[in-house]
């Protein structure tokens, strides 16, 4: 029966499943039978499979947003700036 | 000694025989230039991360201190913003582990799915296509201030580790090693935070009212 079993989860899973398990795949390897299982659900969902792709999409645009960090956005308020540089010079002191 | 790779490694040792060491006078007026020639973008790289204004005023101070220790070769050397961005890195990563030290992330918490299924595991409402290019939608002012309010809607030690794994591409078995946790636990935040900011950004950009 345990083959049934395998064969069975892997026919019929169920959406909820397979979004936690997109999300898991995309940070570690899956087990090969969920794996297996996976692939079987998302070559006949559709919706799983824009759901997969906007995990992916919202991947790139972080990964597009962390290489185009600007840094005129957000100053370094003066009174820390004067803050910093005298812990700076009271380094100085202690070299 | 200086090629790419070895200039993030803030904790390299000084090769003392290539140059004279920096008189302590020297080092620090190095530092003091490098508060005002790259303090603004230290400090933006720091508050895109941690929000809270005096945590990243904070950081800097502590990149720029641990910077002036460890000077030696990098005095008026070009490449010294990637150089000191890594130690603030350092700085950062420390600031997550204290943090979630002090406040675990809980294992069994909510994971946003139960709203978007039925009882039966199917979807509520079946995720529609999100067609972008993401490196144009990366550089639009509109969208990256949507998606800054939906990542501050994270806890933000979540928010934060989370930015590690998507934004920063380090993998999950380093994410554990430099906080500290589970891959289960980090697993489960990174599953959270997925959903949660997949959530915000479809109602307030891509499913929203036309904000495309």
């Amino acid at each position: 029966m345990r083959w049934w079993r395998g064969l069975s989860s892997m026919l019929f899973m169920r959406c909820r499943r397979a979004a936690r398990l997109i999300s898991h795949s995309m940070d570690r390897p899956l087990p090969s039978e969920e794996g297996a299982a996976l692939r079987v659900h998302l070559t006949i969902c559709p919706a799983c499979r824009r759901y997969r792709g906007q995990l992916v999409l919202l991947r790139r645009v972080l990964r597009a947003v962390e290489v185009n960090t600007p840094s005129s956005v957000s100053p370094l308020p003066p009174d820390a700036r004067t803050r910093i540089r005298i812990a700076l010079e009271g380094r100085r002191r202690a070299l | 000694m200086k090629s790419g790779d070895e200039v993030l490694d803030w904790s390299m040792t000084i090769d003392h025989d290539s140059a004279p060491p920096p008189t302590a006078a020297a080092a620090t007026a190095a530092a003091t230039r490098w508060l005002e020639d790259h303090g603004d973008a230290l400090y933006a790289y720091a508050l895109a991360r941690v929000r809270d204004p005096h945590v990243a005023e904070d950081l800097v101070q502590e990149a720029l201190l641990a910077g002036l220790s460890a000077a030696g070769d990098f005095l008026g050397w070009s490449g010294e913003r990637t150089w000191l961005i890594g130690i603030l890195k350092h700085k950062l990563v420390d600031h997550v582990r204290r943090a979630l030290r002090e406040r675990p992330p809980r294992e069994d918490g909510p994971d946003g799915l139960d709203e978007l299924f039925d009882r039966r595991g199917h979807w509520k409402v079946p995720p529609t296509h999100w067609a972008a290019d993401p490196v144009a939608l990366a550089q639009r002012a509109e969208f990256r201030v949507v998606l800054a309010q939906c990542l501050s809607r994270l806890p933000v030690r979540m928010a934060q580790a989370f930015w590690m794994r998507e934004a920063e591409d380090v993998e999950t078995a380093e994410l554990c090693r430099r906080l500290d946790v589970t891959p289960v636990n980090v697993w489960a935040l990174l599953h959270r935070a997925r959903t949660g900011l997949r959530k915000c950004l479809g109602v307030h950009w891509f499913d929203g009212n036309g904000t495309k």
